[in-house]
């Protein structure tokens, strides 16, 4: 137990000290509460406040959006949720099961690509906002950057929803995981549970796991996570 | 001879709220106020507009708001509003809806009193502009009226002559003019309770036997000051035009602004940035004093031969930064076309607002407030250069198609309607029932069903065939037959081969299938 607290510690320190332009207060990491499958794959670490996470995935209805959602709800409890809708697609009455409180979120809704660029920027740069939600279809290492230092600065989470194909683009995510949805378990019960194998592509640590598969049931009291599943096999 | 009109809005407090927030129309409304250690009692109320029934039967002002909660929970069809009595919003609402009567008379007001709900008009010279007394206050009533005021009117020769009318001869669509000939005849036969009177002065009438203004003007007049005191002569003439009444008129607000303009024109748009930073500073001095900041500012470019651009900057909460002020402007000046050579420059603070206190602790570390502003400041940005419609607050509704189930509320909009509780019930009970990506319109799709009515086997979506390997449903959305765009529609959520989910739908009224959002 205390090998672990000072592992944690340390890697603390570490991030402290790649993060050159490090100018928003330190603050502890943001817990993966409730997330038994996200856990195993990235221990205790949680998602550290002030950075990127990438989440990609191929095609449309595969539920990566909601289990973004699901897996950083904790980093808006006490903040501002920003979502970044350029297709004016996202329905807010589906966002509410998955913990988004109305009444602390924003969306905002460019017409532009590069308007929500300059929007995301913007929003990862002010302190006070918990997370920010966006679809990033290209985006330059330089601009990645850019949003990467205005992170920092903000303190926030910045969740991208990008296509499977940015797999091979540099980034400079602390995470980029690959969603892949998989088929429903044979279950006879009518409640809708959701399957995915979430492959993690990109991490600044090392971890021991490559790869988890986790369910999403919709139980009688919400949105919850499976506790145990089968062992993943790593993708191709 | 002067002409006067008096407008009484009834239940003024009442019909204030309801005409700002016309859901409550159709409700039983009480207002109450804080009476010291009595607790809280009721100072106005009404049924709703619609209701007939006697519900609320025997609540009066005064009376412990807990009565009346229970008077009203006995009969009434919907549930009762009630809320905190607002004395001063009742009295700048009254005097707003004096200055847009501008049109019938340059001078207007409202009546002096502690709870007032007249406006007075002096319109004496404007009647023949409207063709005579009796269309003027026929006009003015019905202007009021097709706003959504209650309103009874009356024209007379002095101030309380028309109060006394408006309140006791004038009827919802009847407004008299009364002219001196005959002024005694109309007035006499009215109680005096419509002189103003204080009510120590009426219950002692009361006691003598004098109740009509024929009765108290029939005695000898010097004898009236050592029995009643001085004013009753006072308003006894004031009502007969005898003894002067004096009118407050209401002025309309200066407007805060700051001008610059030049014989050289600017050409470019450092300079014009330069000036109206000038501006800015100039037009926050103005408003320094009352510990005032900017909520919305217009800006008025003029070029030498080209229409004036307009910009209209909205915040979220007043501010008395000029710096950020400037950022804002120069974000929609950047993107507006510019006239050639700038001569005139014109900002105006069109709504202001008291600033929030600052506070840092001992140390000077930055607190909560501090992060407030610089969320709102991020808004103020994203809403001037994208748009205010394109930074909005979702707000739930009541409604079964899924594409009018949200209402979006831009940011910088002067009030935000809370969530609709009945709205939170509705979603908590179909969580998960509704695709995060809701597309619009909805695509149409190729596919193949099970039968007439059965759930979908295979769709063709985006150049992609898809087998469907489960599905729920169907759920039957239909909105009623008096909606021009009624809509009855079987909805299945599918799950493909790929594990992907899909909301399909199909439409009775084109007999086709349609793919309304993606469970992403």
């Amino acid at each position: 137990m205390v090998a672990r607290q000072v592992i944690a510690e340390l890697s603390q320190r570490i991030r402290t000290i790649e993060r050159a332009s490090y100018r928003c207060a330190p603050q502890s990491d943001i817990t993966l509460n409730g997330l038994p499958g996200l856990e195993r794959l990235l221990g205790e670490a949680g998602w550290p406040r002030g950075c990127l996470v990438e989440w990609l995935a191929e095609g449309r209805g595969t539920g990566s959006t909601g289990l973004a959602l699901w897996a950083s709800r904790e980093a808006w409890r006490d903040n501002l949720l920003v979502v970044i809708d350029s297709q004016r697609e996202l329905h807010a009455t589906a966002a509410v099961p998955f913990a988004v409180d109305l009444s602390r979120a924003v969306f905002v809704r460019p017409k532009h690509p590069l308007d929500a660029l300059w929007s995301l920027e913007q929003v990862l740069r002010t302190r006070g906002i918990g997370a920010v939600v966006c679809d990033v279809e290209k985006l330059s290492s330089q601009a990645c950057r850019r949003l990467q230092l205005a992170a920092e600065i903000g303190g926030g989470l910045g969740i991208l929803l990008r296509p499977a194909q940015a797999r091979g683009q540099p980034s400079f995510a602390e995470y980029r995981f690959l969603v892949q949805p998989l088929p429903p378990p044979n279950k006879s019960d009518a409640a809708v549970s959701r399957r995915w194998r979430v492959e993690l592509l990109r991490a600044r640590r090392q971890f021991a796991e490559k790869s988890v598969v986790v369910e999403l049931s919709n139980g009688q009291d919400g949105l919850r996570m499976a506790a145990e599943l089968a062992s993943a096999t790593p993708a191709a | 001879m002067a002409k006067m009109v008096c407008v009484w809005l009834p239940n003024w407090p009442l019909q204030r709220l309801r005409h700002e927030r016309p859901e409550l129309r159709n409700r039983p409304v009480v207002l109450f106020a804080s009476d010291g250690n009595r607790g809280p009692r009721v100072s106005a109320w009404a049924r709703g507009e619609a209701q007939t029934s006697c519900s609320g039967e025997g609540i009066k002002i005064g009376m412990p708001l807990a009565e009346a909660e229970a008077l009203l929970a006995g009969h009434a069809a919907t549930s009762p509003r009630i809320e905190l009595h607002d004395p001063a919003a009742d009295l700048a609402g009254l005097r707003e809806l004096a200055r847009t009567c501008d049109n019938f008379s340059p001078l207007f007001g409202i009546e002096a009193v502690e709870s007032p709900e007249c406006l007075l008009l002096d319109v004496t010279g404007c009647e023949h502009l409207f063709g005579g007394e009796q269309e003027l206050v026929d006009r003015l009533a019905e202007d009021l009226r097709q706003r959504g005021f209650q309103v009874r009117a009356a024209l007379a020769p002095a101030i309380g002559a028309a109060w006394a009318a408006a309140h006791c001869l004038a009827k919802p669509h009847q407004q008299p003019a009364l002219s001196n000939v005959g002024l005694d005849e109309a007035l006499s036969p009215l109680p005096i309770t419509v002189l103003r009177l204080p009510l120590k002065i009426i219950e002692t009438l009361h006691e003598f036997g004098l109740r009509r203004i024929g009765q108290v003007r029939a005695l000898p007049r010097e004898t009236l000051p050592s029995r009643f005191g001085p004013e009753l002569l006072l308003r006894l003439d004031q009502a007969f035009g005898d003894a002067p009444e004096l009118l407050v008129p209401e002025r309309p607000p200066e407007p805060i602004a700051a001008v610059w303009v030049t014989d050289e024109p600017l050409t470019d748009r450092e300079s014009l940035k330069f000036v109206s930073g000038q501006l800015l500073e100039e037009l926050l001095g103005q408003l320094k004093p009352q510990r005032e900041g900017v909520r919305q500012l217009f800006c008025q470019i003029k070029g030498t031969a080209a229409r004036p651009v307009e910009l209209l900057v909205n915040l979220v909460s007043p501010t008395d930064v000029a710096k950020h002020l400037l950022e804002l402007l120069s974000l929609q000046v950047d993107r507006a076309d510019l006239p050639e050579g700038i001569s005139f420059l014109r900002l105006e603070a069109t709504s202001v607002g008291s600033l929030a206190t600052r506070q840092r602790d001992l140390f000077g570390f930055e607190t909560d407030a501090d992060t407030h502003r610089e969320v709102s400041s991020l808004l103020d940005r994203l809403s001037n250069r994208l748009g205010a419609t394109a930074v909005v607050h979702a707000v739930l509704v009541p409604e079964a198609q899924p594409e009018l189930a949200v209402r979006h509320e831009p940011c910088v909009a002067e009030r935000r309607t809370t969530l609709s509780s009945h709205a939170t019930l509705r979603t908590h009970q179909s969580a998960q029932a509704r695709p995060l990506r809701l597309f619009a319109p909805p695509q149409r799709i190729e596919a193949t069903a099970a039968g007439p009515e059965g759930a979908p086997m295979h769709f063709r979506w985006d150049r992609r065939d898809y087998r469907v390997i489960r599905s729920w449903g169907p759920e039957r959305i239909e909105t009623g037959w008096w909606r021009d765009d009624a809509v009855c529609r079987d909805y299945f959520r599918v799950v493909t081969q790929t594990g992907q989910h899909f909301w399909l739908f199909r439409c009775f009224d084109q007999a086709a299938w349609f793919i309304h959002g993606a469970f992403d």
